[in-house]
């Protein structure tokens, strides 16, 4: 019955992309992180002013036709800077996924696959760094290092590996029993080339899943960092502009409007994708 | 004898996103009281299919096309909701391939016999688990008494495939469906299984309709058999004709290729190819692109479901209407 | 002894089923304890026997898959055990296996070309310029034409059967002598199953393949292999030619097995006589002191319980069983009843 009954069910089967966009979330949140992406490439041409200077406008105005969502306290045109923070925003949260995907996919594997003693060591690693408050190691270590982007980024991505590590592992443990998984040990493939050749990219989807959701939350972790003043001061982020326009925020609502929604949808759609391809790489919800 | 299922020219499809399943088509079925029938076929060619088209428990994008499934005097192909859930476990049991599947695993196996018991004929609790008892002891399970209070991953394979029975007939139904019952299980563990389904049909009477693709199976415990190809019956006939005297080329090929440990054989790859999906059948007879005896008429026109001869097999084969 | 191409000498293997941190240990599994088995060059031998009865631990453990806990593999008449490592690359080269499940051996992510390519890369089989010719010979020889249109798809794309070719093209890739089916055809359709029969028949003759196959179904067994080996519980109970074992059986769980096979004859399959087994399989961790088949067995005696049989030569077979002629006493005084009935 279960063969019978799969072949019908394999034969319904719509192509991935198909589920993916028939999920109207997953679909909206692409199209906004498509947005997101223009507005931080085109800011610089779709506003005429320099995100740096000081005084392109009165102080605090309105938004109006000529700064369409106002200007700062020190006259700044918050369009354009705003664009400018999406663009550092984005950079951190894919940066620091990438890197934490990268260590998870490393330990996963390693944990995974040799089980035993390997797995012991490497799981007791990341439960410590599990239990670690994440917000706090990261102040921390930005206070230690220096409050650079790039400190930001590694510390961000230093700290968000464990969850998807546990995830690969588990992955990794189902499949590495898998007969195709013999049959290359069989024909003689190295240790590496199992695991990365055979294992691993019928493991991605799962680590694709979770890299998308750690996007959203490195955004948020670097918002929430800048806001607290710990962020680079140099590069104007989202956070940053929120930092700097809490004292003014009952008089110029504008200033914290734009980079606090652009925060927000920035993150939904990170996390509105994240869905979209759960569903699409986990069997279970992929049922009409 | 009156029949205890009735199928009538059923026609069921599958409507995918991919096109129309023709999972089955035309398909006409009787199984008397008491009777074991064995509807075989290999993988894909809509057996389950029909058993869950009786049980009505197909995915929903399942449409009936035409036809009627006739048990105790009602249709089921257009009863309600609520009759379906008297059918279902009440007048017709039905146990799978995989029993594990539909154990609940946190719930002793006693209490799922009462369960089914309470909803079924509205017994009392402990009218019900002394009935739950008695269902094991009747599926010869030695010690009944502690198995009850057991769950289900505490069971071997033929334990909970045991158990599994012991559900399906613990409120008599006139008919039980076994749904490739043996399948998983080990050879001598099969035996018993088998075993114990006709043992039950002969103490309680009820009818069995066994899918299975193993003809060893249809031979030993069955007395008329259906073969499916492709979502229809190609032939219909009894136990021994069927065996002895296999008129349909798709039912000579599946026995010579069926191979026996009582004897050795040689040529047993006899037809090519496999099964067509039924997403996209062949035109005319559906089996004539593997038929070693393929002519003119066959892939264009479909042939039909004819007697052989008086008392003999239904066959659908354009080498039959020849012959007459 | 001398012709024998891989003998297997007191093969046990015993899983350790503990894990983790603060699990406490508990008994080993014995899922081999104690096989000797013998392949002559070109023969086809069949390994039958229930499922936990260790027939698929030997598989594994000839492929390298799993390490044997004790005894010996000698390959070609010299001892596995002693080999360098580019004598145990070359054996593991020559000894190939072809899986159960066809929807599970082959990697979902790799083309045929590349899963058929992996060995012939790694062994280093063939010059790399000649690579995609050598898949296509292969492709051919398993019968997939046309093999060019075959070699970018990927598995989904084809039906079990099919992946059943495929896997077996993969198995000879590298040239081996020995290739170990480990109930390659259980999951096939009955025309099919044939099919791939034949091929595997066609194959080990062209190629002068010797092959154990393992199998559940005692049909195939008849109408394939020269030989067979009957296991119970990790155990060889009975061995020998398989028309003499089929036709003669010694061991009482031999006669079971076959009398439960299902055979598609309604007059032959309700005439036979015998007996069913009760039960299950005992477990392999905690398998019975004596004979290990005397909880089934119908004509077990006390000395069954206590002394384990060992294999001996009994009408031309080997059976390890105490009493061989108690079944045949039973089977007269059965006749005898009917007679009087």
């Amino acid at each position: 019955m279960t063969i019978e009954t799969s072949s019908f069910t394999v034969a319904s089967q719509p192509s991935g992309l198909r589920i993916f966009f028939r999920n109207r979330a997953s679909a909206v949140g692409t199209a906004v992180l498509i947005l997101l992406v223009l507005l931080a490439v085109l800011g610089p041409v779709l506003s005429p002013y320099d995100p740096l200077s000081i005084g392109v406008g009165e102080t605090m105005a309105p938004p109006s036709l000529t700064h369409i969502f106002g200007t700062d306290e020190l006259g700044r045109d918050i369009f354009s800077r705003a664009s400018l923070g999406v663009g550092v925003s984005l950079f951190v949260g894919f940066v620091a996924a990438a890197m934490s995907s990268t260590i998870a996919i490393l330990i996963g594997c390693i944990s995974g696959y040799f089980g035993a003693f390997v797995d012991d060591v490497l799981m007791r690693m990341t439960e410590i760094f599990q239990v670690i408050p994440r917000f706090f190691l990261a102040i921390l270590l930005v206070a230690f290092f220096g409050a650079s982007i790039v400190n930001i980024v590694i510390a961000i991505g230093l700290l968000s590996w464990p969850e998807s590590a546990r995830v690969i592992r588990a992955e990794v443990m189902s499949l590495k029993n898998r007969q195709y998984v013999s049959s290359a040990r069989i024909a003689g493939a190295s240790t590496a080339s199992i695991i990365f050749g055979e294992i691993l990219p019928n493991a991605l989807g799962p680590v694709i899943v979770n890299a998308t959701l750690q996007v959203g939350q490195a955004m948020l972790l670097e918002a929430g960092l800048s806001y607290l003043g710990l962020g680079d001061p140099n590069r104007i982020s989202l956070g940053l502009m929120l930092h700097q326009s809490q004292e003014i925020m009952r008089t110029a609502w504008w200033a914290t409007a734009l980079p606090g929604s652009l925060i927000f949808f920035a993150v939904l759609a990170a996390n509105l994708v994240g869905d979209g391809l759960n569903d699409l790489f986990n069997p279970r919800a992929r049922a009409r | 004898m009156t029949d205890v299922l009735r199928i009538d020219d059923l026609t069921m499809h599958l409507e995918t996103e991919l096109g129309t399943v023709r999972a089955v088509e035309n398909l006409s079925l009787r199984v008397d009281e008491g009777e074991a029938v064995a509807l075989v076929g290999e993988s894909g060619c809509g057996k389950s299919m029909t058993a869950l088209s009786i049980m009505r428990l197909l995915p929903p994008y399942a449409r009936f096309r035409s036809g009627s499934i006739r048990v105790a005097g009602k249709d089921l192909v257009t009863a309600p909701e609520r009759a379906m859930r008297q059918i279902r476990g009440g007048t017709i049991g039905m146990i799978f391939q995989d029993p594990l599947t539909f154990l609940n695993p946190l719930r002793q196996v006693g209490e799922q016999i009462a369960e089914a018991v309470r909803l079924h004929t509205g017994a009392g609790r402990v009218e019900a688990d002394a009935q739950a008892l008695e269902a094991l002891r009747r599926v010869r399970i030695a010690d009944a008494e502690n198995v009850v209070h057991n769950y289900p991953h505490q069971l071997s394979g033929g334990m909970r495939q045991r158990v599994l029975i012991a559900i399906a007939v613990a409120c008599r139904p006139s008919l039980l469906i076994c749904d490739e019952p043996t399948t998983a299980l080990d050879v001598t563990i099969q035996a018993q299984i088998m075993e114990l389904i006709d043992n039950l049909r002969h103490e309680l009477g009820t009818a069995v309709l066994l899918i299975t693709h193993d003809l060893g199976l249809v031979a030993q415990y069955c007395s008329r058999v259906y073969v499916m190809y492709a979502g229809q019956v190609v032939e219909d006939a009894g136990v021994r004709e069927i065996f002895q005297h296999p008129r349909h080329p798709y039912t000579q090929a599946l026995l010579q290729s069926s191979l026996r440990p009582d004897r050795v054989s040689e040529d047993f790859a006899v037809i090519d190819g496999q099964p067509p999906q039924l997403l996209a059948p062949p035109p005319g007879c559906r089996f004539h692109p593997r038929c070693p005896r393929v002519f003119d008429p066959c892939p264009s026109a479909m042939p039909g479901l004819d007697r052989a001869g008086e008392g003999r097999a239904m066959v659908r084969c354009h080498l039959e209407e020849a012959h007459q | 002894m001398t012709n024998a191409l891989l003998t297997i000498h007191e093969l046990k293997v015993h899983y350790e089923t503990s894990g983790g941190l603060f699990s406490a240990g508990s008994l080993p599994v014995r899922a081999v304890d104690g096989v000797s088995l013998e392949l002559k060059r070109g023969e086809l031998l069949a390994l039958v026997g229930e499922s936990g009865c260790g027939k698929s631990t030997i598989a594994r453990t000839l492929v390298g898959l799993t390490e044997p806990t004790a005894g010996d593999i000698i390959y070609a008449g010299q001892n596995v055990g002693n080999f360098s490592p580019q004598e145990r690359q070359n054996f593991r080269r020559s000894v190939q296996m072809v899986f159960q499940d066809p929807f599970d051996s082959l990697n979902p992510r790799k083309t045929v070309f590349s899963t058929i390519a992996q060995p012939l890369r790694i062994h280093k089989i063939v010059p790399r310029a000649e690579l995609k010719a050598e898949v296509i010979r292969l492709l051919n020889a398993v019968g997939l034409s046309p093999a060019e249109a075959y070699l970018g798809r990927y598995p989904h794309q084809f039906s079990g059967g099919q992946r059943q070719r495929i896997c077996i093209a993969r198995a000879i890739a590298s040239r081996p002598k020995i290739i170990i089916a480990d109930e390659a055809v259980s999951a096939l359709d009955v025309s099919i199953r044939a099919q791939i029969l034949t091929l595997f028949r066609k194959l080990t003759q062209e190629l002068d393949l010797a092959s154990i196959f393992i199998t559940h179904d005692l049909s195939v067994v008849r109408s394939l292999c020269e030989s067979v080996a009957v296991m119970y519980l990790g155990q060889v109970v009975e061995r020998g030619p398989t028309e003499r074992v089929f036709t003669r059986p010694q061991h009482p769980y031999t006669r079971a097995l076959l009398q439960a096979s299902p055979i598609a004859d309604p007059d032959v399959a309700r005439s036979r006589r015998g007996f069913l087994l009760e039960g299950d399989v005992p477990s392999p961790a905690n398998p019975p002191a004596g004979c290990r088949f005397h909880t089934r067995c119908p004509i077990a005696q006390p000395k069954c319980a206590s002394e384990p049989p060992a294999l001996r030569s009994i009408e031309g077979v080997e059976a390890a069983c105490h009493f061989p002629e108690g079944w045949r006493q039973t089977e007269k005084v059965s006749r005898a009843e009917e007679a009087v009935q």
